[in-house]
């Protein structure tokens, strides 16, 4: 049967190679399709991670809260896995002034590996190296009118620090979000606590090695590990601390089978066509067939064997060009498109540069698909030759 | 008891609002061993007796009986199961499959059976060679004379090893040459093997090498012959 099934496909090897030729277009789309939005689905939670840390440790109801004393703590010595590295970070409002001009931020103090993570965000200058430096967005630069070099003065009175601390400017910010970057104040923390709270941070980040980007089982484990050492604090996952994104990762395989879903619809309408010709052309070979003692069961299992072994062939093809160059998009990869849709990129964040990611449940998915397919656009066909009456079928005249 | 018996076949075709009767009670019996042409006019009724015999069709009344099994009982895939086990169909035209080579026409039925390869082909090579075509084994339907493709035809109901072969007019579309020489090789296995055979015809040059005639015309039996 399957060798019959076989040698009727290349009865017709040219619509046959049309139609697996669809079909491997479809795979390896499909395939390519994936892997790009799992690298872009990556990226933007990779930069979520690098932003928040694996785990933040903050006041307790601290989104209640408004006022910087209530938001504030001294960090408590943690019982962290060797390796883990924690960052005190203080966030707090100030009025930035250069000159005659003043403009409201957001003034974030962090520690030295908190300043390098912003390297790649730098348009102008370098890192701030001692106290007294600062980095400043671009958009909020500009509204001072101050560039590299120059003098601003934060102002933020009613704490418990000094209230009032001058800085020079020595990098400029390019942020993904403008009105972040009109914002955007960051100085070295021991800066930050010296003029808003002595000793205290608004947040902890606590960053972990060797873990997964999507494993939350040890941070889980972690958490249930420090909480006896947060008196009035708490400690949430990077998902956690970011319910809003975190609510997009269950989309992820929904919106994931819905675009190959697509894919594959599209190709199963032309196997179905084929499939379709083929049996309105061999009306009288399925004739003989069954009279020959081939059963109506049998002859839908021909129809079927041979849907899946043009779909089955196609999709060994298109998946091998498919994963060939996903092995690429492996290195890094720009997404070829317009420069006002990258720029709509740039504002959620997203690297330029993606990375592609397959794992086993999307090649899975892909080619789970194909055989529905191959399955399902035989199944009218296949029907309609196992109903056939053999005497009538032999008479048939296309 | 007899390889074939037909008792009161009547059969009705239904269609547009009209009543077409192409078998009015036929009784037959044919016994094991026996070599019988069909013959009457276009029209008589000679396709569709021979296609209610195989269990292609169904009578309208009446009873058939193949092998002690009666085929009017049997549902649509156990009369499929009952030909694929116990009849040799040869057609008009048509009859092989174009991508499968004489070979492999030839095993086609045994191979839907489950037989192993080697005995499949053991047993369609020694059918074919029988017909005389073991030298054309390997060419596909194409490449093979309208006379050899209804020796593989003759060939593939000959390797299964049936009860009865049931051949519907298989020198229609052969010159008188080609055909008798296939009428020849049938009678030869008839008396070589005592396979049953059941065949329609118009050609009166055949009747001389049969056992037995039977005529019909109108959808009825109207006599029988022994020459």
């Amino acid at each position: 049967m399957l060798r019959l099934a076989w040698r009727n496909l290349l009865r017709t090897p040219g619509r046959n190679l049309a139609t697996g030729g669809v079909v491997a277009l479809v795979v390896f789309l499909s395939l390519v399709f994936l892997s790009v939005y799992a690298g872009a689905f990556d990226a933007f939670f990779r930069l979520l991670l690098e932003r928040t840390g694996h785990l933040v440790v903050r006041v307790e109801s601290y989104r209640e809260k408004e006022d910087l004393e209530a938001l504030t703590f001294a960090p408590p010595a943690l019982p962290l896995p060797p390796g883990t590295q924690v960052e005190g970070v203080l966030e707090g409002q100030a009025l930035v002034i250069a000159g005659e001009r003043s403009r409201a931020a957001v003034l974030t103090g962090l520690e030295a590996g908190g300043l390098e993570r912003q390297r790649k965000l730098l348009k102008a200058g370098r890192l701030p190296q001692a106290s007294g430096e600062a980095l400043l967005g671009e958009a909020l630069a500009r509204a001072l009118k101050v560039g590299l070099g120059d003098e601003v003065v934060a102002y933020a009175p009613g704490g418990m620090g000094l209230g009032i601390f001058p800085f020079r400017v020595v990098g400029l910010l390019d942020l993904p979000e403008t009105h972040l970057e009109a914002r955007t104040l960051v100085v070295g923390l021991g800066d930050a606590q010296a003029l808003l709270f002595p000793g205290r941070v608004t947040r902890l980040e606590i960053r972990l090695s060797g873990i997964g980007l999507y494993d939350q089982e040890p941070l889980e484990a972690l958490k249930a590990r420090l909480k006896p050492h947060l008196e009035g604090l708490t400690v949430e996952t990077w998902l956690e601390a970011n319910p809003l994104y975190a609510a997009l990762l269950p989309l992820y395989d929904t919106v994931m089978a819905l675009y190959v879903g697509i894919f594959f619809l599209l190709g199963g309408l032309i196997l179905l066509n084929a499939l379709y010709l083929s049996l309105v052309e061999r009306v009288r070979e399925f004739g003989l067939l069954s009279a020959l003692g081939l059963t109506g069961r049998r002859v839908m299992a021909l129809v079927f064997w041979e849907s899946l072994l043009l779909v089955g062939v196609s999709a060994l093809v298109g998946a091998g060009l498919g994963l060939l160059l996903h092995l690429e998009l492996l290195d890094g990869f720009r997404l070829p498109l317009p420069q006002w849709i990258l720029e709509q990129y740039r504002e959620f964040g997203l690297p330029e540069v993606l990375y592609g990611r397959l794992g086993v449940k999307e090649v899975l998915l892909t080619l789970g698909y194909a055989v529905g397919v191959a399955l399902l656009a035989a199944l009218w066909p296949g029907y309609l030759a196992s109903r056939l009456e053999p005497v009538e079928a032999m008479r048939y005249v296309p | 008891m007899p390889i074939v018996e037909a008792k009161g076949v009547r059969k009705v075709y239904r269609g547009d609002g009209v009543e077409t009767e192409a078998l009015r009670g036929v009784d037959l019996r044919l016994e094991a061993g026996e070599f019988t042409a069909l013959v009457g006019p276009s029209g008589s009724g000679k396709s569709t007796l021979l296609h209610i015999l195989a269990g292609l069709d169904l009578p309208t009344e009446g009873e058939v009986w193949v092998g002690g099994v009666r085929l009017d009982r049997l549902s649509r895939a156990e009369r499929a199961r009952f030909r694929l086990e116990h009849v040799g169909l040869v057609f008009q035209a048509y009859n092989l499959l174009p991508v499968l080579t004489a070979l492999e026409n030839a095993a086609f039925v045994l191979e839907l059976r489950g037989l192993s390869r080697p005995e499949r082909e053991r047993r369609a090579m020694a059918a074919l060679e029988a017909l005389g075509l073991a030298d054309k084994a390997g060419r596909f339907p194409r490449q093979l004379s309208g006379g050899e493709q209804q020796r593989v035809a003759v060939a593939r109901a000959l390797a299964a090893e049936p009860l009865l072969v049931l051949a519907d007019e298989p020198t229609a579309n052969l010159d008188s040459k080609t055909g008798l020489a296939l009428i020849e090789r049938m009678q030869a296995l008839n008396e070589e093997r005592g396979v049953t055979f059941l065949f329609s015809t118009h050609d009166p040059r055949l009747l001389a090498h049969v056992k037995r005639i039977v005529r019909l015309e109108d959808g009825r039996l109207v006599g029988e012959e022994w020459p």
